[in-house]
Order: C-alpha cells, then structure tokens, then sequence
C-alpha cells in the first residue's frame, strides 16, 4: 500500500527495530498487553510493526501490577513535591513583605496592571508615553505578554470565584506556583527519558535547585519565572511526540511552543535544539515516520502560532536564529522525497537524479540565501547570539549587552553554588542515558550538552541548564540506586548473578552516600534560598555589629519622594538599570529603561554622566530633564552604586561618540579611582559630583578622614565643590538615592 | 445729604480729569534715582514726556536713604531709572542685589550713567552681562563726531540699530559718554539699540594711544544696549546721561555731511517706552490644536493624522492688547529634531494658523513656537503631546498587493478539503497491487 511504501522509506530497518525491542521490553513486564501477542504473529512486516505501533498507546502507565499503589504513592510525591517548591520560595515575602523583587519584575508588574485595568487590546496597542523619552516605547509589540496575561489571567480567575486579590499579591506568588508545576512537568519529561521513578527524582531536584530558585522566588515577577515552565512542558511533548510520532503530541508541542514563545526570548533555544535533535537523528540513522510527523507537525504549527506574537513577528521566518530550524524543516522533505523517488527509480537511474537534486538544491539554496542576506531579507545574528558563540564578542563589540552581570561568563563556583551535587551527577546521568541509548535519552543528551555549554558562557543561562541538570541527575541517581537496591534486595535468595564476597555492604554504603549526598543537596539549597535568593534588592539589609538587623528601604523612599514631589510631567534621567522602578514606583517619565532597545539613546544618558557639568547640562536641556537621580553606596558600602558602573556608561558612551575616551577616566597608571589620584576628567565628571556632593564633609567611619568612601575604601579627590546647573533636591536617609533638580537657565544670561 | 453726594461727584470727576491713563503694559509707577538733583531740570523733557504717558514718577537722589526699592516683600515701583555715576550703591537702601532681584522680578530698568562710572554702576551692568569701559574713558570717533566738539571727538553721532523695528525711521543720535561691551553676544538676551561706528573706539583722553591698546573698539563698542531677561523683564544700559538731555534733544545732528534735528527724544521716547513695556510687548493669548476633520483636541495624535495648530498673539498697542500681526512666526514640530517646521499663517484676528500631516514617526513630540525678535517680548510655546502609532484594527484589512497570498491560502483549504474527501472515499483495487 501507500502508507507502506512511505513508512519503507522513511523508517530506517535499525529504527524499527530499536523501537521494536523497546515496545517488546516495555511490554514484557505485563501479561495482559496485547502488543506482544500481536507482534509475535506469523505476518509480522516492519510496516506492521510500525503501523500498529503508531496506532496504539501502549499503556506505559499501568504495567506495574501494583497500579495503584505506585500511582497514589507517585501523585503524593509530586504534591509534596509542588508544596515544598512553593514554600521553599516563600522565604522573601515572610521576611521582607510581599514586594516586586529587583529590577525587570516592575516593569511586568506596570504592565500586567496595565494590562489588567486597560484590557487585552489596548494592552497590545500600548504605546508608553512615560519611558524612553521623547521616543516612546511600543510597549504592547515589544514585549513578551505570556507573563502578564497568565498574571492577569489567574487574577480574573480569582476574582471570578469572588476570591478578591491584588494584582500585586498574584504577581508576587506567580513563580513559585509555577515552580510547582515546573516540577511536574520535569517529571512528565524525565519519564519519558527514563521512567517514572526518575521522573520523581527529578521533580523533587528541580523543586529546589538554587540555580532555577534565583528566578523564581515569591515576589521575581520574571518572564523566566514561567518560561522556564513552558520550556521543560514543550520538550516532554517533543519527547512525547517523538515516542509516539502521534500529530495530536505534535500539536501539544507546537501550543507549548507557543507559549514558551509569548513568555520567554529564550524559545529560541528551543527551536535550535528541536531541529538539532532531528539532524542527530537523522545522522545516526535513528530516523522514522515518527519524527517526521513530530518534527512537521511542531515546526509548522508552532511558527505559525509564534509568529502571532507581535514581538516575534516575522522573525521565525526571517532571522538567522531561527534559519537551523527552516533549513533542517526542508532538509527533512528532500531526506522523505530522495527515499521516495529511489523506491520508484532503478539504482542508476537514481543516481543521476540524486547527483542532478544535489546540484540544482544546492545552488538554489546557496543562492537564496545570497540574496536574502544581501537584501537583508535574513537579518543578521543579533548580539546577544553572537555573545552565545563567541564568549568575547560583546565585550569588544556591544558593551549595552557585556554591563549586564547577568551576561557575564560563568564562574565555576557559581556552578557548585547552583547546582550543588548535580553538577558531579550530570556526567553519570550522560552515562545511562548512553548506555540505555533511545530518541529521547539522545535528547537529553544534547539538550545537556549544549546547555552546560550556554551556562558557561553566560550566567543567566544557568536557568537553562537546571532543569536538564536535574533531569540527567535523576537519571544517574534513579538508575545507581535502582542497580544497588536491587543488591540489597535480593541478597537473601540471589537467583541469577554471582554474589560477590561484600555486595550486600557496599551496595548499603553506596546507598547511604547517596543519601547523605542528597541530604547535603537539600540542606544547601534551602541555605542558598534563604541568603543569597530571597532579598528583593530593592529593600537592603544589613547586619549591625550587635546583631540585629539594619534595613535600608532609600530605594522606595526616593521614589516615592518623587511621585509625591515632582510634577507630574516631570522627566526623570537616570542610568537605564532604574528606569522601570522609576516608572512603575514614582510614575514619572524616565528617559531609558532597562529595555535596552535605543543603545544611541542610553548613550546620550551615559554621555550626559561621563561629562562636565556645563556640557551635561546641554545635554539634559535638550533632552527636557528635570530631575537626574543617581545611586550612592558610598556611605553604606552598598557596592553595586552608579560610581562601580560608570565605566559601562563610559564605554557605551564612547561607543557613539569617539570624544568620550575610556582612557580619560583613568589615572595616570590606568587605574579606576576616585581619589586624589584620579584623573581631572574623572573628578569633574556630572557622576562624580552628583555622587560626591557635600560628602567631602562627612565621617563615613571612626579614624578615617571626612569623605571616605566606603565601597572604594578611599578619601574621596574632589570634596570642594558646588554645583552650577543643579540643585540637591533630594538625599535618602542612608545617601543611597540622591535626587538632584535641574535649574532653568539663567534669567539674565549671566551665571551666578 | 445732597450736598454730599454732588460733592463726592465734583471729586470723583476731578480725579477722573486729572488721571490720565498708563500706557504701560506692566505699571506705572516708577522711581527716579538720580545722580543729583539738578538732573531733574536739565533732563525735564525727558521726565514730562514720561508723566505726560501716564507715569507716575517719584524722584529722588542717591544720597536720598529715604529710597527704598520694597516694602514687606512687596515692591512698591514697577520700574527703575537710574541716571547715575560715581557711585558705590544707587541709595543708600538700594543696592546692586536689590536692583538684580528687583529684575528679576520681572520688573524693568533704564539705567544711564557717564564716564564717572562708579561701582553700583560697574556691578550692575556685570549682572546685567555688559561691561563699561574704565573710568574717565570716553568713546571716541574721529570720523562721526558732531562738528560743535572739534577737539576731543566726543560727541559722537550715532545711528540707532537698524535689526530692531522699534528705531524704524530715527534719525541720527547724539551720544557722549563711557562705552560698554556685551559679555555674551550670542545668548540672545542682549541687543545692541545704539553702537559705535566702526571707527570708533573707548580711550582716556588725557593719556596717548599706544602703550595700551583701547579695550573697546569700533562696532564692538555699545553706546545704548538693552537686555530682555528670559523673565521678559527689560533693561536699557546707556553709557551717556547727556543723550537724555534737554540740550541734546535740542541739538542738531550732523552726519555724512546730512543735517537734521537729532534723534535724541525720539530715542530716548522709544527706548523709555520699550523698556517700561509700552512697545514690543506681546503676550499669547490661547494655544490650540486638534484634528483638522474633527476639530477635537485629543490626548495623543496617530501618525500621519492631519492636525491644526492655531497660536493666538496679542500685543500691547499703549492702551489694550490688540491683535499682532508679522509673517516670520515659525511652528515645530519637534521630537529631538524638529521634524516639521512652517511659517503659521496669520490673519487679522492675531491667531497664526496652520494645518499640516503628521510625519511617520511615533514618539512624544513637542509642539513649540519660539518667537525671539530683538525688541520684541520672548514667545515661547510648548505643548508636549504623545503621537502614537496605528493601532493593530487601524491598518488597511485587504491590500491588493496581497492578494496572490489570500488566492493560495483559500486554494490550499480547498485542496486539502478535496484531497481528504479523495483519500477517504475511494479504495485501490487491490489487484493493481499485486501487479
């Protein structure tokens, strides 16, 4: 038949007869599954086997004869599991309060509320008058709306149900829930890997794994707080479609996909790594009929549906990021239809027409991707790729992208730090899974590999790597236990291994390293939870000498000064890393954000900072600033203040303007300082009065001289002087916010 | 009872007779300061046309500590002449610092000295971005001198800026006196009214030219200038109190040979009535734009949206504010750059109109007018408003350019339809496989 002739070509023999196997071992272990009855009949074809395998669901679920048992046992894990994800990430909002964390969170927290006052259409349309002044941002089609309309949606749902809470309150508790359901959905992916067993190991890693935890904590209102949800639920339906090769999975993946693509610009990780896995396949001669229609039915759908994302747009079809998963969608075609036509054509027939296909294929493609590249058809790598390929790129090219420490190399400590004892189990997890090799365990190999790779290039994409960490973990754990358990088990009447000498008591010690181990794990993620991922950075905390707790809440304290002080229509520069807490917490325009989309704009910004008064002051007239607002640590030694960052705004600056040379704010044996060794261009610079004002006056510490900075732990160059062209509005109680106004030009012409 | 009422009404008109309107935009009462008394009869003409405008004028000298500028925060004058010179405060109670606060108030100063200069004088014009030669130095032209002063070439003849409408049509003015520079040229706050010709140039007469270079020289050299503070307050800098005499108003000019009655009290008439805000004073009246079909002014605009900006300009014409009428008022529509910038068309009512699209470019624009002429009150306009790009539903639904897309998505659906129905319904013979 057709469907025979299709499946001859496209079903490699070694490919049915892995799958042939697996089914048959899957099977074996129940004797009520009809599936070995029916393949051991006398007609037994490889389109047979195939054709009733992609018919039928072999009921994995339900082979243990102890059903139910296992199933209520596993549902109460996974809920245990779900409740200590949740409350393991309750830590900041039971010490602090129930706030939006650091910095992006209050944009998302701006726009869901925007979102949920002003409904879905104008959200879309929302044009945002109040940031990146005079430009304005097209907020609705420049942002990823899967965590606003999930926040919003939960909210209407709560409402519904008369259950009347804050948007605020939803917001904060968003990403632990969906820690929760992260777990869940790892443990759907690791069984489709693996087995259940696995899978419950999994999600009990990922539930607490501090390198997922750092994004997900009550109160970090971050789009990775569900991505990373949508992510590992994509790769279990991939999984899932690939094991079963049913378009209805295909389907599920593609709306995963989906999501993952309105939550996260990190989908596009997923569509590389899906089109990888097919080409692995395809390579290692593993191909079938069931990643052919997996693959079809997730590409085409899923780019479809992501292309209704108005930030995505027509990228899918046009960015080089995305050009992988294109070619290897037409690679797949040319692979089905080559096979197809060599079934109809005699052997050397087929060769002159494959030779023919190459050539004219080739050329053709070669050719279209010419032009597209020349027309700018393809949009070129964006920087942040580039950064992913090559580690040193955007520190020689794009210094918007290398300031963000959450774009900095990996460090090996953080690794440890994240993932603790899973970063030693990921290599046994490699270890079964090729040992136990199928479509899926391939999967997560790659998927492990390349982001152990990603993680060590950036820091962020150490969100990437945890759930695939704790899915390998697993798998290692899952299966060191399930060989050793099974020694201590049947120690008492072995019936078919040689019993070594001491088995039973090394199987005992090994089991109970791994506990220890595990506990260890435990104890060191929740410590880590607890120090170093549950502040929410915009209220500090300190330890005093005696003890007790010193909590610097200066952030809120400028802002709101401001949304209580300053005109409504005032503009507010500052360095980009507060502008969406300024707009969301004293709601007045601010002039770049973290949204870093104008790299020439937050130049201006940065020039502004990095020059003298007099000139900055043209600079801010023209860009109708009213209020400059700065971060001081100075006082308090809160390190990561404007002065520790005004390089990058030298180095972005000088990026549009060549005047601003790094050089200048150097001293004279090139180094970085703020003493009466600094350079003259430094200790004039708008920064450096603006941080520095009427602090040469000041004792920061017993025995040290007025004006000594604590965070540089030097006395401070310039402590003479006033300023001209602005004026000290405002100074937070701990001099960690300081709010300076810009005078109007001099009456007379003539200056004071 | 009567007799009261007819004579409350006898009083009522004898001070309606006798009160004769300002023709000032901004006040009129002012405080004389002069150097001494006697300034007052020789510069009488100058003072009685000032009173015939309806000033009210309190005199006093600078020895006089009953002069005071404010009285419990209040001022108690609208604008100040100072004709003085040699002096280190202009009273007693009246310092250099009271007279820059009193400016910058908004209220306005004619201040005239001589070659004495003095201190008072000296600071207040620093304040005031000039800045006066040395003492004892006068100006001096040995080309466009008055032929009575054969000697020193002191008495110059001077002919008023012609960029400044106001001196439309003076003639020619006497001037003697210490010369002044601009500290700052180019801010647009000082204007040159009466300069040096380019011969001209500041020296001590009793001391040779040659070890020292004159400070000041040729058109450099300001006589009369003025400053209109960003307030709109004004101020008049005169470096000679003769040009305000009776003598000079009385004087004729002769210059290039030409002689006429000298420009002194139509100068010094003008220049009074510019700086006390009777001439050149313009004020806006409303501002306004909208969408051009529908006349509603919304909150933000969308590109390429048609849209009216109408200014409506007012001037002072001495007794009401009329509408003003020039064809140089420019409108921009600015976001960083201006990104459209026309001539608004005026009409009689003094509204200034235009009606112009939108560029492509969303962003938050400002919609300025900047209406900066010497001689004339500082407009300055802006109205910042949001131009928003088209919404998802404001785009054209069918375009023809798409329509081989629509041809094969509509054929695609039908063939599938019909190939599903083909699969489903029609079965291969068996035989023919075998074969």
């Amino acid at each position: 038949t057709a469907y025979e002739i299709r499946l001859s070509l496209v079903g490699s023999e070694m490919c049915i007869r892995d799958r042939y196997q697996r089914r048959v071992r899957a099977c074996s272990r129940c004797e009520s599954c009809p599936v070995k009855t029916e393949l051991e009949g006398p007609h037994l074809t490889m389109s047979s086997i195939d054709n009733f395998l992609a018919s039928t669901v072999v009921p994995t679920k339900f082979y243990s004869p102890q059903s139910q048992q296992a199933v209520l046992l596993r549902v109460s894990i996974l809920v245990l599991v779900g409740v200590l994800a949740l409350l393991v990430r309750l830590f900041s909002v039971l010490r602090y309060e129930s706030v939006i964390h650091e910095f992006d969170p209050y944009f998302n927290f701006r726009s869901t509320k925007y979102l949920v006052n002003e409904g879905f259409y104008n959200f879309h349309n929302w044009f945002d008058e109040f940031s990146w002044y005079p430009l304005g941002r097209i907020t609705g089609g420049t942002v990823y709306p899967g965590l606003m309309v999930t926040a919003a949606f939960f909210y209407h749902l709560l409402n519904f149900f008369n259950i009347t809470v804050a948007i605020r309150n939803v917001c904060v508790l968003l990403a632990p829930l969906f820690a929760a359901k992260t777990a869940f959905a790892l443990y759907l992916f690791t069984r489709e890997m693996k087995d259940a067993s696995a899978g419950l190991f999994a999600a009990a890693f990922i539930s607490i794994v501090p390198g997922y935890i750092s994004r997900s904590v009550a109160g970090s209102f971050d789009n990775e707080g569900i991505a990373i949800f949508a992510l590992v639920l994509t790769f279990f339906l991939w999984v899932k479609a690939v094991n079963t090769g049913s378009l209805f999975w295909g389907a599920l993946c593609a709306v995963g996909y989906f999501y993952m693509v309105s939550a996260w610009g990190g989908y596009v990780f997923i569509i590389n790594l899906i089109p990888i896995h097919v080409l692995v396949l395809l390579v290692t001669g593993r191909f079938s009929s069931r990643i052919y229609i997996a693959y079809n039915s997730m590409y085409v759908l899923g780019t479809l549906l992501s292309m209704q994302v108005t930030f995505v747009g027509f990228q899918p079809v046009q960015s080089s990021e995305h050009m992988g998963a294109l070619g290897v969608f037409g690679l797949v075609q040319i692979y089905c239809a080559i096979n197809w036509v060599k079934s109809l054509l005699p052997p050397d027939y087929f060769q002159a027409f494959f030779r023919l296909a190459v050539i004219f294929g080739s050329t053709t493609l070669g050719l279209a991707a010419v032009i597209g590249v020349l027309t700018g058809y393809i949009s070129p790598w964006t920087g942040r790729f580039y950064a992913l390929l090559d580690p040193t790129y955007a520190k020689e090219h794009i210094p918007i992208i290398a300031s963000v420490s959450e774009h900095q190399p990996t460090t090996w400590s953080s690794f440890l730090f994240d993932l603790h004892c899973l970063v030693f189990l990921i290599p046994v997890g490699f270890y079964f899974s090729f040992k136990h090799l199928n479509d899926a365990n391939i999967f997560g190999i790659i998927y492990g590999i390349l982001s152990v790779y990603f993680a060590g290039v950036m820091v962020r994409l150490m969100l990437v790597l945890a759930p695939v960490a704790c899915a390998l973990s697993a798998i290692g754990i899952s299966s060191s236990l399930r060989t050793y358990i099974a020694f201590l088990r049947s120690s008492k009447k072995s019936k078919t291994e040689v019993a070594y000498p001491v088995q039973k008591e090394v199987a005992l010690v090994i089991v109970a390293g791994i506990a220890i181990m595990l506990i260890f794990y435990t104890h060191h993620c929740v410590w880590v939870t607890s120090e170093a991922y549950s502040s929410p950075s915009i209220v500090l905390a300190a330890k005093q000498p005696d003890g007790s707790r010193i909590i610097f809440d200066d952030f809120r304290e400028a802002y709101y000064w401001l949304r209580y002080n300053s005109a409504p229509d005032a503009k507010v520069m500052s360095w980009w890393d507060y502008g969406y807490q300024i707009s969301a917490m004293a709601n007045r325009t601010i002039l770049v954000d973290n949204n870093t989309w104008n790299n020439s704009h937050i130049a201006q910004v940065g020039k502004a900072f990095a020059s003298s008064e007099e000139k900055a002051y043209d600079i801010m007239r023209k860009l109708d600033v009213d209020y400059v607002l700065i971060i001081f640590g100075g006082l308090t030694g809160y390190s990561s203040d404007d002065i520790n960052k005004f390089l990058w705004m030298v180095r972005i600056a000088g990026s549009t303007d060549p005047n601003i040379k790094e050089v200048d704010y150097y001293s004279t044996s090139g180094e970085y300082r703020v003493d009466a060794q600094a350079s003259p261009v430094m200790l004039n610079t708008l920064m450096y009065k603006l941080c520095y004002y009427g602090f040469g006056t000041m004792y920061t510490e017993q025995s040290k001289p007025p004006g000594y900075d604590r965070v540089r732990n030097v006395e401070i160059g310039n402590k003479n002087f006033d300023l001209t062209y602005l004026e000290e509005a405002f100074t937070s109680e701990h001099w960690l916010v300081r709010v300076y106004k810009v005078k109007p030009p001099v009456n007379r012409g003539v200056e004071a | 009872m009567k007799n009261y009422l007819l004579l409350s009404l006898v009083v009522i008109f004898f001070f309606a007779s006798c009160y004769v309107e300002a023709h000032s935009a901004s006040g009129d009462r002012v405080l004389v300061v002069l150097k001494d008394s006697s300034l007052k009869s020789t510069h009488s003409r100058f003072f009685k046309s000032l009173q015939a405008r309806g000033f009210k004028l309190t005199f006093g000298t600078s020895k006089d500590s009953s002069l005071v500028l404010s009285k419990y925060g209040e001022f108690l004058y609208d604008h100040l002449v100072l004709f003085v010179s040699g002096v280190d405060d202009f009273a007693p109670k009246i310092s250099v610092a009271s007279v820059v606060e009193f400016i910058d108030e908004g209220k306005n100063v004619l201040l005239a000295t001589d070659t004495e200069v003095g201190d008072a004088v000296r600071n207040l014009g620093e304040e005031l971005g000039v800045e006066f030669d040395e003492e004892e130095t006068n100006v001096i032209d040995h080309f466009n001198y008055h032929p009575s002063d054969t000697l020193d070439h002191t008495l110059l003849v001077a002919t008023p800026a012609k960029n400044v409408t106001l001196f439309a049509g003076v003639q020619p003015v006497l001037f003697r006196g210490v010369g002044h520079t601009l500290s700052n040229e180019n801010n647009g706050l000082n204007i040159p009214f009466l300069h040096g010709a380019s011969t001209a140039y500041s020296f001590f007469l009793d001391k040779p030219v040659g070890k020292r270079a004159p400070k000041i020289l040729g058109s450099k050299s300001q006589l009369v200038s003025a400053l209109q503070a960003r307030n709109n307050a004004r101020a008049v800098i005169s470096g000679s109190l003769e040009l305000f005499s009776d003598k000079f108003f009385s004087t004729d000019a002769v210059l290039a040979g030409k002689k006429s009655k000298s420009g002194n009290e139509q100068f010094a008439q003008i220049v009074s009535g510019w700086v006390f805000q009777e001439k050149g004073v313009l004020k806006v009246d409303r501002v306004y734009h909208a969408h051009a079909a529908t006349g509603e002014t919304p909150s933000f605009y969308t590109i390429k949206d048609e849209v009216t900006y109408s200014i409506r300009i007012l001037e002072w014409n001495g007794e009401k504010w009329a509408p003003f009428s020039a064809n140089d008022v420019q409108y921009e529509f600015t976001r960083l750059d201006p990104y459209v910038r026309l001539y608004l068309t005026p009409d009689s009512e003094g509204n200034f109109n235009t009606t112009y699209i939108l560029p492509d470019v969303y962003g938050v624009f400002s919609m300025i007018v900047d209406y900066a002429r010497p001689g004339y009150t500082f407009i300055s306009t802006k109205d910042v408003i949001p131009v928003r790009p088209f919404r998802h539903n404001q785009y054209e639904r069918f375009i023809i350019a798409a329509y081989p897309y629509y041809a094969s998505s509509f054929s695609m659906l039908v063939g599938i339809f019909v190939f599903s129905l083909y699969f489903l319904y029609t079965r291969e013979d068996p035989k023919k496989k075998k074969d």
